[in-house]
């Protein structure tokens, strides 16, 4: 027998690994009994305000953290199917806190759960009336016309979209996280909600509010094995509570998928998604086109490496057909989420962001 | 060169983990394919039509045994959000909102750190 197979049949690193494995079934078992009763996990930590609500907007102000701030606000837009609590999970793992403490003014345009008579809300609703709504709130509190803007996933679209409706100094910067713009890169929705086979006004007739289990759906039939692969490495993971905490806290906010807006999931598909409108020009909001070569601001774009629901192609017309000067792009490791939550953005993500940004919102 | 014990926990993630990148990158291509879009606009037409009937008998059924159903809970939740919203909006009127965060406010004057290195 080799010198290195028997180092590997030391018993006393044997009986330690033993030791260590059966501590750590113990601790599964009470902990996973544990896991089974607990209450949701709360999310949501830094002290925030109310500025505006107007039925599904609510706009929040985060209560700075320094005595001197930045000049310039920062606007960040939440996409309409999540919980912005995504950008606040828990004390090291916020980016808010994070921004606050470098001192930013951070201000989240996030959305309640649309309520049955908010299914007509479509594109002109949350571009041309929430987020011109914000601008105003936030000009109000601070005195401040100039404006970061920021938005993740369908909330930088958003952002983007009011940015492209016409020439303005006002927005400074434009800071988009997972953003997409060419939706013909949207291939995982382009065959799940191919113009062929999939009825769109069906779904929007009787289901008024489109509800989060739909698309859903998709993202699980492609990564059927998420799901189970997660619950096994939880299982494997019990003994260890930071994993445990960050776990329950993603699996929260998952669940807590919002419903959309008939009208609104319909433009998404129409226009969007079938016509790829805001690419070819042609997408409207109450009359005016969102052309973005009007968008002069400077533009940090944000993607994710592994991101299986935003492709890197799908951000490119931010970097391409855009009329700034001041252009950079982040293709940060990870997977969607991974670039607004968690660890691993604190360490590797979020310094870079402020560093573009501090110099840019005095 | 020493090399790392058996561990068998590792083993079992290390399968775990490639089970879970097969499995996806094979769904990851059908994901692609026409018949998956032919399919899942099919599934998603069922399922509504398959909701709405299921939700028009249960209506029945709670109707007949005097119980309020799903679409009389939505409405007293939507009044509810609605008063919430009024509330909400009579706050902010009153300058609630604003006073809070007003307490203290900090001057806009920072700068960023100077570090040439930083700008990268």
């Amino acid at each position: 027998m080799s010198e290195n197979a028997l180092e590997l049949l030391d018993p006393e690193a044997i009986s330690q690994q033993v030791r260590q494995e059966v501590d750590r079934a113990l601790k599964r078992n009470i902990k996973g009994l544990d896991f089974l009763v607990a209450d949701r996990e709360p999310v949501g930590h830094m002290p925030k305000d109310v500025l505006y609500r107007d039925g599904t907007a609510v706009l929040y102000r985060y209560r700075p953290l320094l005595d001197e701030i930045y000049r310039v606000p920062l606007l960040v837009v939440s996409p309409p199917t999540n919980r912005g609590y995504i950008f606040d999970l828990a004390k090291g793992q916020s980016f808010f806190e994070y921004l606050l403490g470098q001192g930013y003014d951070v201000y989240n345009l996030d959305w309640n759960p649309p309520r049955r008579d908010e299914s007509v809300l479509g594109f002109e609703d949350y571009v041309g009336r929430f987020i011109p709504a914000a601008l105003e709130a936030i000009e109000d509190k601070t005195g401040e016309r100039d404006i970061s803007l920021a938005g993740y996933c369908a909330g930088g679209t958003l952002a983007t979209i009011y940015a492209a409706l016409e020439k303005t100094k006002r927005i400074r910067n434009l800071v988009t996280l997972a953003t997409p713009i060419d939706f013909s890169h949207m291939h995982l929705f382009q065959t799940w909600a191919d113009k062929r086979y999939f009825d769109v006004d069906l779904l929007v007739r009787e289901l008024e509010l489109i509800p989060p289990e739909i698309m859903l759906g998709a993202f699980d039939l492609a990564r059927p094995a998420n799901r189970t692969a997660g619950r096994v490495n939880l299982w494997t993971n019990m003994w260890n509570d930071e994993f445990v905490k960050s776990y329950r806290m993603f699996d929260r906010w998952a669940a807590e998928t919002l419903p959309i807006p008939g009208a609104y999931f319909g433009q998404l598909i129409k226009d969007l998604m079938w016509e790829n409108a805001l690419v070819e020009g042609k997408f409207e909001i109450n009359g005016k086109k969102a052309n973005l070569h009007n968008i002069e601001a400077s533009i940090l774009n944000i993607v994710a490496k592994h991101d299986h629901v935003v492709s890197h192609e799908a951000t490119g017309p931010l970097m391409t057909m855009t009329s700034s000067n001041d252009r950079d792009e982040i293709v940060a490791k990870g997977g969607h989420v991974s670039l607004v939550a968690g660890p691993a953005a604190l360490r590797r993500l979020w310094p870079h962001i402020d560093t573009w940004l501090g110099k840019r919102s005095t | 060169m020493t090399e790392k014990p058996f561990n068998p926990v590792a083993a079992w993630q290390d399968v775990i983990q490639r089970w879970e990148h097969e499995l996806n990158a094979w769904s990851g291509q059908f994901t692609k394919s026409e018949e998956f879009g032919a399919l899942i606009g099919q599934a998603t037409k069922a399922t509504v039509y398959a909701q709405k009937a299921m939700a028009e008998q249960t209506e029945a059924v709670l109707r007949s045994l005097n119980l309020p159903s799903k679409s009389q809970i939505d409405e007293i939740s939507e009044r509810l959000a609605v008063i919430e919203d009024h509330i909400a909006q009579i706050r902010l009127e009153m300058g609630e909102g604003t006073r809070k965060a007003s307490g203290g406010e900090p001057k806009r004057t920072r700068k960023p750190p100077v570090d040439p290195k930083a700008d990268e």
